[in-house]
């Protein structure tokens, strides 16, 4: 479903992915970790066509994100990490937008607003305005954008950040569904207990280089330790977690 | 990525992404948070108020149409306007239309191709312009119309303003677009900064130098305008009255086939390099550069320790040091504001030139002789006192950064201080040492430095007064309100193009053609200029106390 090989991004002198390679088949449910500013947003980009990358090739369905990024983007539902939407837009025109410019149909439009909205709580607020939304009912029309010309591979950076813990239950429940019915996820998070429960594989990486890929365990073995919050602690470099909390107190005396 | 676009226009999202852009811009909202939002759907939209202004701003023009007997250069002063009104308008609001980071978040995700981004954008942009520049020239069109007693000089001038405006349009996009072939992208965003700024000087100069050079020829040649006329830009288009037999044959045939072929290559040229690739790569200049400037900073601590003064000197209160350092740093960083402030530096030059130009200096108002030669022109250097801190004023209240301002109302600030920070600073870091720069000026015309101070020691408590009276009506924090489309032009013409001649510019010219060749007078009059200044900061800081309950909460 997605394949990519030697991706690279360059800003400058930064190297912020440098020769990332993985494959995501149709579904599985593939995690996406890392510090902040490991490069996982950049990797996303360039996997949906957002960014070019500077080197590599990536692949959804067979087709190429550079020579056919139409194609790929057919195949893609994107859940963004800020909320990157039309506030001025109620939440039904926003979603009426996203749906015509994916060419669907009207009635069909229609009825997956009237369908996926009240099943995400969003009924009583689907005409007021995105601006009067909070974080978790931006998320939400985003899930709802990303997923209304059901892809064939969806990508969320950071899906449960804002949201409640219904909310995030919810959107736990609908990867899931989402994975069993034949799609491929990829997410990115930090929720790292969320990443230990839905994933079947996942990709650790660290100043835009792959440290570990495989299932859960296989990195903790990898890494040497029994949690996967310990691994990844020791994987990208923080060896005394408390020290630092110590550090930070003392500060502030 | 490349979405160099191969592929056709895809009508039906090109519909979609049209309509979403004219409904967001319809609903602009004023405040940040829901409430007010909410409530901001009741207000009169601000792109509705501008076409209201430049309605009753077509007025003299129209006058200006009902006298000249020649028809082409009443078409030709039209042109000059519909272009100078587009390309200002694009560069001081609409440069986002053109190259706008924020779309590519959205769009990019989505199956758009690039040139039905192209059209998208292009529609959208001459939507807006179309919309000025025919709300401008609407009274000239029916007055034309009326005077020649045929419908055709109204379909006529639209169409001529039209075309004047979809030509500016259309070359300052495949400007900006065409940078992206010179300029590596990472440079690009600090580039197009500095070309938009050289641009608009040149747009500026250009607005009030031709139609000058049009008069002075027109006054020669009334019955036969100059056939130089016909092969300027707006000529091209101002032929175009030829189709009605207004114009020299053949030179209009020549003229007005100039304007449509360049019309088409502009067009051809735009839609070759307008693209989501396009808005990609300002995105990604935009986050390097920032990405860049932060790096600065870090590894040079020193640049950014603030010593609590101001100008070395003036001591600040804790709420003004967090405004000085909130407006250097957006300064630094916001593009809107960098160009808002760096723009008015072309102006004021403009405005120094045309004081001087026609009256080969400025009279000394303590000379008596001299004081008769006063020409209403001189004045106008005055006119920029009025005119800046109001813009500066806006350039600082109106940001695209403005959901931040929750900060002013999360901590113990003192909101009266915070407000009048932005009002001090206006008057420390541009009416002041603008005023000192007039003082220099002043002193090597007069060659009399008392006479300069005297001229100043006048000027300078006017444009306070005038600044501080339209302060304390509308007091604002730093950078709380959202940058709409037109809020800047619209707060140009109707604060900055009027006001200043009543409050600043004619106290002026009364007080050098009365006060000022007596001592006597002139020490009253500058006493009781003090005095009202004292009582206007009085005023202003009451009227801001006052308004300070209105900023209690975040709304």
């Amino acid at each position: 479903m997605l394949s990519v090989k030697g991706l690279s991004r360059q800003f400058g002198k930064l190297k912020a992915v440098d020769n990332l390679s993985f494959t995501v088949e149709g579904g599985e449910i593939f995690g996406l970790l890392g510090p902040n500013g490991a490069g996982k947003t950049t990797t996303i980009k360039m996997i949906i066509g957002m960014l070019e990358p500077s080197d590599g090739t990536v692949s959804v369905c067979g087709h190429d994100v550079l020579s056919e990024p139409i194609e790929v983007k057919r195949r893609i539902g994107y859940v963004p990490e800020t909320c990157s939407l039309y506030e001025n837009l109620s939440g039904r025109e926003y979603l009426e937008l996203i749906g015509n410019l994916h060419h669907l149909p009207t009635d069909r439009i229609k009825s997956q607003i009237g369908r996926l909205t009240p099943t995400l709580g969003l009924s009583e607020a689907i005409d007021e305005r995105i601006v009067t939304y909070s974080k978790g009912m931006k998320q939400k029309v985003l899930l709802s954008s990303a997923l209304m010309h059901n892809p064939d591979l969806i990508i969320m950076d950071e899906p449960f950040s804002g949201l409640d813990s219904n909310s995030a239950a919810i959107f736990k429940q609908v990867i899931g569904r989402l994975a069993e019915s034949g799609k491929a996820v990829v997410f990115s998070s930090h929720v790292l207990e969320v990443v230990e429960k839905l994933c079947g594989r996942l990709l650790i990486i660290h100043e835009g280089q792959k440290l570990a890929e495989g299932s859960v365990d296989e990195v903790m073995a990898k890494a040497g330790e029994t949690t996967l919050v310990d691994s990844f602690s020791r994987l990208t470099g923080i060896t005394d977690v408390g020290e630092i909390a110590d550090d930070i107190l003392d500060a502030l005396k | 990525m490349s979405h160099a676009g191969t592929d056709r226009v895809d009508f039906h999202q090109l519909k979609f992404i049209v309509k979403t852009a004219i409904k967001l811009d319809l609903r602009s909202s004023s405040s940040m948070n829901t409430v007010a939002a909410q409530s901001s759907k009741r207000k009169i939209p601000p792109l509705v108020n501008s076409l209201l202004i430049y309605l009753v701003m077509g007025g003299p023009l129209a006058l200006m149409a009902f006298v000249l007997s020649d028809q082409f250069l009443s078409m030709l002063f039209l042109a000059v306007l519909s272009m100078a009104f587009a390309a200002i308008n694009i560069l001081v609001e609409f440069g986002s239309v053109i190259m706008s980071p924020e779309d590519h978040n959205v769009i990019a995700p989505l199956p758009v191709n690039s040139r039905t981004y192209f059209y998208s954008k292009m529609i959208n942009l001459l939507f807006y312009t179309s919309l000025l520049t025919v709300s401008i020239g609407m009274a000239s069109a029916i007055t034309l119309a009326i005077k020649e007693r045929s419908i055709l000089y109204l379909l006529l001038t639209f169409a001529v303003l039209l075309m004047s405006n979809f030509a500016v349009s259309l070359a300052v996009a495949s400007l900006y677009t065409s940078l992206l072939r010179i300029v590596s992208r990472e440079k690009l965003s600090s580039v197009l900064n500095y070309f938009q700024l050289g641009l608009a000087t040149l747009v500026y100069i250009g607005y009030f130098w031709l139609p000058d050079l049009i008069r002075e020829k027109s006054t020669k040649i009334t019955v036969e305008p100059s056939l130089y006329f016909y092969f300027l830009p707006p000529g091209w288009y101002a032929s175009f009255v030829g189709f009605l037999g207004n114009a020299e044959y053949p030179y209009w045939v020549i003229s007005s086939s100039i304007g449509l072929l360049v019309l088409i290559l502009l067009y051809g040229f735009a839609s070759r390099y307008l693209s989501v690739g396009y808005a990609a790569a300002i995105s990604r200049a935009e986050v390097v550069s920032r990405a860049k400037k932060v790096g600065v900073e870090r590894s040079s601590p020193s640049k950014t320790h603030h010593s609590g003064t101001l100008l070395g000197f003036i001591k600040l209160l804790p709420e003004e040091i967090a405004v000085l350092r909130l407006v250097k740093a957006q300064f630094r960083y916001d593009n809107r504001l960098k160009m808002s402030i760096l723009g008015i530096i072309p102006m004021l030059v403009i405005y120094f030139f045309l004081s001087f130009k026609d009256t080969g200096g400025f009279p000394d108002p303590f000379d008596p002789e001299s004081v008769k030669k006063i020409e209403f022109a001189s004045l106008m250097v005055f006119f920029a006192l009025g005119v800046f801190p109001i813009m500066v004023q806006g350039a600082l209240v109106y940001s695209k950064s403005y959901m931040a301002s929750w900060i002013f109302f999360a901590t113990p600030a003192d909101m009266k201080t915070l407000l009048l920070a932005v009002s001090k600073f206006i008057h420390l870091l541009f009416i002041l040492p603008f005023s000192l720069l007039c003082l220099i000026v002043f002193s090597v015309i007069f060659k009399n430095v008392l006479h300069a101070a005297g001229l100043i020691a006048i000027v300078y408590p006017l444009s306070v007064i005038h600044f501080r009276l339209l302060f304390a009506m509308m007091p604002d924090l730093p950078f709380s309100k959202p940058a709409e489309k037109t809020s800047t032009m619209s707060r140009f013409w109707v604060l900055g193009m009027f006001l200043p001649i009543f409050t600043v510019v004619l106290p002026v010219y009364f007080l050098m053609t009365t006060v000022f060749g007596n001592i006597y007078a002139y020490g009253i009059t500058l006493a009781v200029l003090i005095l009202i200044l004292a009582f206007v900061t009085n005023i202003c800081r009451k009227q801001v106390e006052k308004k300070v309950a209105r900023f209690r909460f975040y709304s």
